[in-house]
């Protein structure tokens, strides 16, 4: 069966090995879009793979979505390994989406470096502990119920995912941001076009976290700088 | 418990107040090798005991004149006054103690004794 | 009594406090503690002094992950608690439930919640904390600069009939200058402007701060600022203002603080009604005049704030006065449900050579992460004098005492050293452990290698282990050394002796006599009463004079109070629980002896003589006082056309730089009976401050709907007094109508404020305690112990103390009888351990000890010895609180420090 030629596979034994990183990754190497192809729903062959690879690329959208990138480059689709024509198709389809959204933005002479940091960023904030673990309990604790045997509604979640994505996510841009030398706040809120206020609540979160400090105070205005 | 983090080239030794720091201890330290004393006491003001801090600091400056008349080079011994509840000043004073003993090499006035660890 | 305990969902008695858990929290939510600026995990501790230091989950926020279980190593995290109500039997209530501060987003006009950079002073409180959002720095909320400038604005949510509440909150003043000074030496060269109606520094040493804060710069506008707007490009605040000279002026700011007022939360509205406890109409609990501390409900008591605003040092008297009240109810229970610890029998170190256990904590992973356990368990079993090293996970949990009871018997050891955290927490846990196997306390010692090593050091695994080892080799090098002490134990007499029978002495010796303790009062003048005896109502309008008779009959009819009128004391020599005192009748001559236990100082103080305005010079000048007593005398005022007051005189300037306190409510409370009594009066105030602070700011309201008139003078523009033909003038400038105001007068009534009792200078040489520069007796603390000395055994209350209001007198004695009772009521007093010791035989009795002793613990005698009548430093065991002063200043190496010798400091100096 014949398909386009724009697509590179990369084989995993299960999409449940799918880690939002390797997905943005992909894109900040210059991938128009990645798409993410497991079992059908319930034909897992390690029985939860596929579920939770779906949280996991449900939550890259996000991420994609926050930063200003369109979540449609990424997809995720349920076929069964004998259905070799749906597997065609869903790529073609795929490519038409991606196509109308365009040539990834990491191309692009002018956005090349602001949206590398931004993956970078993405990258360091879907590594971080909080996001991984809450991701992953999402299934069970929705249908299941959470350690005080309570359902929990899937928006309720959503809505902790959500806040956790956006926290993380300002968080990794200031450390990155800080990475090339050290700044000030209004310096950091005006490169990644963050309310200042904002960028100062994270700063004294980081700073409590001991992972940046005041480097030093100049004309009353702070500078800060990665440990 | 802030868990500010500093080198571990300083060793504590633990006293009710810093009024029962005798003059003697510190040239004791010197005299078994160590490269720097660092004494630390309440504000003027917040002393525990009330007035300790202040007898201990005017002893101190006289020792440190006498230490310096002695030949010991400036910086091996100094004092610092600071509350309990500011960690992150403890952390700086240490940071800095450390560092500028560091640049003053390795104790080699008043060295009489110097412990084996081994 | 039912109370309902919320659960925690961590086991009290397994929790650490190590904090693993909020680590790895994946939700958070906004720290209160910070004043909403700062972020928490869903498991947390407020701050990490908590007491006690145990995790909460905020179950509003927890999604139920169950992360925290998993990687709590103490396995403390419990999901499965509920609610649950205890019922309790309970001989009498305390309320202590305070207030909260007032919402300021309400009033529009200052743009809180709109503009960012506008805080409250809560807000301002925790940014200028080391420990809060910005770690000190202070720094605008919108874009995370210093600011150039900040403006402070008082009596936001208070003294309003319009928005907020008509009281007055009483700390706000204070407060604000604080910040204010803080903030400078935080920020050098910031301006700061704080706007306000009057500064009510009413409090002792207060006035002296504000002198202070305004020499360092701080800017003072009497000025009441009605909004604030902001720029929307800089996010700078401009405040438009009417300045003493009239004109209207605007000022831009970097940042503005609003002072806001307290107020009792609804919550305490719901406790109340529970408790049956009735409320005043501004949502405080109402108390009566002379029983500030009763609620409506025999056996429940009040105290702090939900009792009206009040400020640090009078919450501190009301809590030991209400502690006091509460425990007379209970008299008869003293220490029923007591259980004394038992301990085995003593084991005799004496003769046999050290025997060192060491046992190195791993405190989970918090050292055992980052410093190699058990290479350091292996290095101190190489230490000479070291017979057994084990290691433990968790070295302060229930089993490992018991692991370590076991030890000491199994193993003979005779000294102990743990190696863990700080002392400071559970010292005194492994103390007891090693009481409880005979072992003395002081055969124990720690190495600190979590705070100290693990903790600070996560980077470097092997310097860190091999600092472990230092430490622990300092530790076990003291630990040899170490000998066992005794905390020496002394009778006392149950007598108390009260100095003094105004209105707090007389309610002091009243409190001791109802705790069940013989008590001697020693009265100067031939009745009981002090400056009672000239106060005839208060601004509520209740009768003092009857106060003053209910007292002393109280007095009179108390079987265990001995009164010596017309006496005086001529000598008080001992200590604590141990004095003799000495009492002469100034009639007869006649000296008599008493022991006691401790000793209440309430000689009080007395009205100034003003040496100014005409005092003296023309019988229609008088005093609050002696116009206080015409009024309630009634004939002796003829009915005056105009009366003029002014406040202030010879008061806070100068020799007398501090302020009376009572005077200003003195003043509006007989403003107001002169206009009760003669309605078509005028009634003219001058002062500087209006100092009607709390609730008594009604009062001033009142006064002024009554037409009284209060004119504002300036310290350097004093009012000029003329007598012609006459009559009396008073000519001051008006800063309003900026012209002289000129005002005949047919009583000028001055208030001069309160000084100290004469001998207050004698009694403090006698009872070897500090006084003030004004002479009032020295407290321990300004704020956290106002009642005390710093000497043991020596208590004060009412005006010797500072001038203060009569319900405030009352609460302090109340207070000092309190304090007075944690020595009377024990069996023995109790020395420290390790307390100084003199070598009467190396010492050269030059006195430089006793110079540096802030206690009077130690003092050269001259006694027999058997060497002959010798000259040396003796210790009073019963103060010595062990702090080294003497120690470090000997020159002859006499006086040392039991288990902080010269001998192990060394040891850990020549072990490092």
């Amino acid at each position: 069966m014949q398909h386009p030629t724009n697509t590179r596979t990369i084989r995993v034994l299960c999409t449940g090995q799918v880690d939002p990183t390797y997905v943005l990754k992909a894109l900040k190497n210059g991938a128009d879009g990645v798409l993410v192809i497991g079992c059908r729903l319930g034909e897992c062959h390690y029985i939860n793979g596929n579920y939770q690879a779906r949280e996991k690329i449900d939550m890259t959208k996000i991420m994609l979505e926050k930063a200003g990138i369109s979540s449609k480059r990424v997809e995720m689709r349920f076929i069964s390994s004998a259905e070799g024509n749906k597997y065609i198709e869903a790529v073609k389809e795929f490519t038409d989406t991606v196509k109308s959204v365009g040539p990834s933005p990491v191309r692009s002479k002018e956005k090349c470096e602001s949206i590398k940091r931004i993956l970078d960023a993405l990258i360091a904030a879907a590594s971080e502990f909080r996001l991984r673990a809450i991701v992953a309990k999402k299934k069970k604790m929705i249908e299941e119920g959470n350690v005080y045997n309570e359902k929990i509604p899937q928006e309720e979640i959503e809505k902790v995912i959500d806040n956790a994505v956006n926290t993380e996510f300002v968080r990794k841009l200031i450390v990155s941001c800080l990475k090339e030398k050290p700044q000030s706040c209004m310096d950091i809120a005006d490169k990644i076009e963050v309310p200042s206020a904002l960028v100062l609540s994270h700063l004294s979160y980081l700073r409590r976290k001991n992972i940046i400090d005041v480097d030093r105070v100049k004309e009353r205005v702070p500078y800060y700088k990665i440990i | 418990m802030s868990r500010f983090q500093y080198p571990p080239n300083i060793e504590i030794v633990r006293v009710p107040c810093v009024s029962r720091v005798n003059p003697l201890f510190i040239l004791r330290s010197l005299q078994h090798g160590a490269d720097g004393v660092l004494v630390a006491g309440c504000y003027p003001g917040e002393c525990n005991y009330s007035t300790g801090n202040l007898y201990a600091r005017r002893k101190l400056l006289m020792l440190k004149s006498y230490l310096e008349y002695l030949g010991l080079e400036k910086g091996r011994f100094q004092c610092a006054w600071l509350s309990s509840a500011e960690a992150e000043r403890f952390v700086k004073i240490a940071k800095a103690t450390i560092e500028s003993v560091r640049k003053l090499g390795p104790a080699k006035k008043l060295v009489r004794n110097k412990f084996n660890r081994d | 009594m039912k109370v309902i305990r919320k659960p925690r969902y961590v086991d009290p008695s397994k929790c650490t406090g190590c904090g693993l858990c909020a680590q790895y929290c994946p939700v958070e939510s906004i720290d209160s503690y910070n004043a909403g600026m700062g972020i928490v995990p869903g498991i947390f501790v407020e701050y990490q002094q908590a007491v006690p230091l145990i995790y909460t989950i905020n179950r509003d926020v927890c999604i139920g992950c169950g992360l925290c279980a998993q990687y709590c190593e103490a396995d403390a995290v419990d999901y499965t608690q509920k609610e649950r109500t205890d019922v309790l039997d309970i001989g009498a209530v305390i309320i202590a439930t305070g207030t909260e501060t007032y919402d300021v987003e309400p009033l529009t006009e200052y743009g809180y919640g709109r503009y960012r950079n506008v805080v409250s002073s809560i807000e301002f409180e925790r940014i200028l904390s080391a420990s809060g959002p910005f770690r000190g720095l202070v720094l605008r909320p919108s874009d995370g600069v210093e600011p150039k400038s900040v403006a402070f604005i008082q009596c936001v949510g208070s003294r309003s009939l319009v928005k907020g509440n008509e009281y007055c909150s009483s700390a706000c003043c204070m407060y604000a200058v604080k910040e204010a000074v803080v903030a400078k030496e935080h920020l050098h060269g910031l301006d700061i402007s704080i706007f306000f109606m009057d500064i009510r520094a009413y409090g002792k040493d207060f006035d002296k701060y504000v002198e202070r804060a305004k020499d360092s710069g701080v800017k003072f506008i009497r000025s009441r600022v009605s909004n604030i707007k902001e720029n929307e490009n800089t996010k700078d605040l401009r405040i438009t203002y009417e300045s003493d000279d009239g004109k209207m002026q605007t000022n831009t700011f970097g940042m503005v603080v609003l002072s806001h007022g307290l107020c009792t939360p609804p919550s305490s509205s719901e406790l109340a009604e529970k408790l049956g406890v009735e409320l005043d109409r501004f949502g405080f609990c109402r108390t009566g005049e002379f029983t500030p501390l009763e609620t409506s409900q025999p056996g429940i008591f009040v105290s702090g704030t939900f009792q009206g605003p009040k400020d640090i040092p009078e919450t501190v008297m009301q809590s030991s006065g209400a502690s006091a009240l509460s425990s007379e109810l209970l008299v008869t229970e003293r220490g029923s449900l007591i259980t004394k610890a038992e301990y085995p029998p003593k084991i005799d170190v004496m003769g046999i050579g050290p025997r060192i256990g060491v046992f190195v904590c791993y405190c989970g992973i918090n050292i055992g992460g980052y410093v190699d356990v058990p290479a350091v368990s292996k290095y101190v079993e190489s230490l000479e004098g070291v017979v057994f090293v084990d290691t433990n996970l968790f070295t302060c949990s229930q089993d490992s005492q018991e692991t370590i009871k076991q030890k000491i018997i199994e193993h003979k050891l005779n000294r102990v050293v743990v190696a863990s955290c700080t002392p400071r927490t559970h010292e005194p846990l492994f103390q007891e452990t090693c009481e409880s196997a005979g072992l003395n306390r002081y055969l124990f010692s720690m190495a600190n290698i979590r705070d100290q090593c693990s903790w600070v050091h996560m980077q470097t695994k092997e310097k860190a282990t091999e600092k472990a080892k230092d430490l622990v080799r300092m530790t076990v090098a003291k630990a040899r050394l170490l000998e066992p002490l005794e905390r020496l134990t002394f009778d006392l007499t149950k007598r108390g002796l009260v100095i003094g029978g105004g209105l707090a002495g007389m309610t002091a010796a009243l409190g001791l006599a109802r705790q069940g303790y013989e008590t001697i009062l020693v009265e100067r003048e031939n009745e009981l009463g002090g400056n009672l005896t000239h106060i005839h109502y208060t601004l509520a309008g209740e009768d003092v004079q009857e106060l003053l008779k209910s007292l002393r009959k109280q007095i009179k009819d108390e079987p265990k109070i001995t009164v010596h009128m017309n006496s005086e004391i001529t000598e008080i020599t001992g200590f604590i629980g141990n004095y003799k005192t000495k009492i002469k009748d100034k009639d007869t001559g006649k000296e008599s002896e008493t022991e006691n236990g401790i000793v209440i100082v309430a000689t009080g103080g007395k009205e100034n003589k003003p040496t100014e305005y005409l005092y003296g010079k023309n019988e229609k000048v008088i005093t609050q006082q002696e116009l206080e007593v015409k009024l309630a005398l009634n004939s002796q005022l003829s009915t005056p056309k105009s009366i003029v007051m002014i406040q202030c005189v010879g008061s806070r300037e100068n020799e007398k730089p501090y302020c009376s306190r009572y005077c200003c409510s003195q003043a509006v409370k007989n403003a107001l009976k002169i206009k009760e009594k003669f309605p078509e009066a005028s009634v003219y105030v001058l002062y500087r401050d209006i100092r009607t602070y709390g609730t008594k700011e009604v009062y001033y309201n009142k006064a002024r709907e009554k037409g009284i008139l209060f004119i504002h003078y300036d310290e350097d523009k004093k009012p000029i007094v003329t007598e012609k033909n006459g009559v009396i003038n008073v000519v001051l400038k008006d800063p309003v109508l900026k012209r002289d105001l000129s005002i005949d007068c047919d009583y000028l009534v001055l208030s001069p404020g309160m000084v100290p009792q004469e001998d207050n200078e004698t009694y403090a040489k006698m009872l070897k305690v500090p006084l003030n520069q004004d002479g009032f007796f020295l407290e321990a603390h300004m704020k956290l112990r106002p009642v005390d000395f710093a000497t043991d055994g020596i208590y004060m209350c009412g005006i010797c103390h500072s001038p203060k209001m009569l319900d405030e007198s009352i609460s302090q004695a109340n207070a000092a009888v309190s304090r007075a009772c944690t020595i009377l009521s024990k069996d023995r007093i109790q020395a420290e351990g390790t307390i100084a010791h003199v070598d009467i035989y190396k010492c050269a009795a030059c006195g430089t000890c006793e110079a540096v002793c802030t206690y009077g613990a130690v003092k050269v005698v001259e006694n027999e010895t058997r060497t002959g009548i010798e000259r040396y430093a003796e210790v009073t065991e019963a103060l010595c609180k062990g702090c080294g002063a003497c120690a470090s200043s000997c020159r002859m190496s006499a006086i040392d420090i039991k288990g902080y010798a010269d001998k192990d400091i060394v040891a850990m100096i020549d072990n490092f």
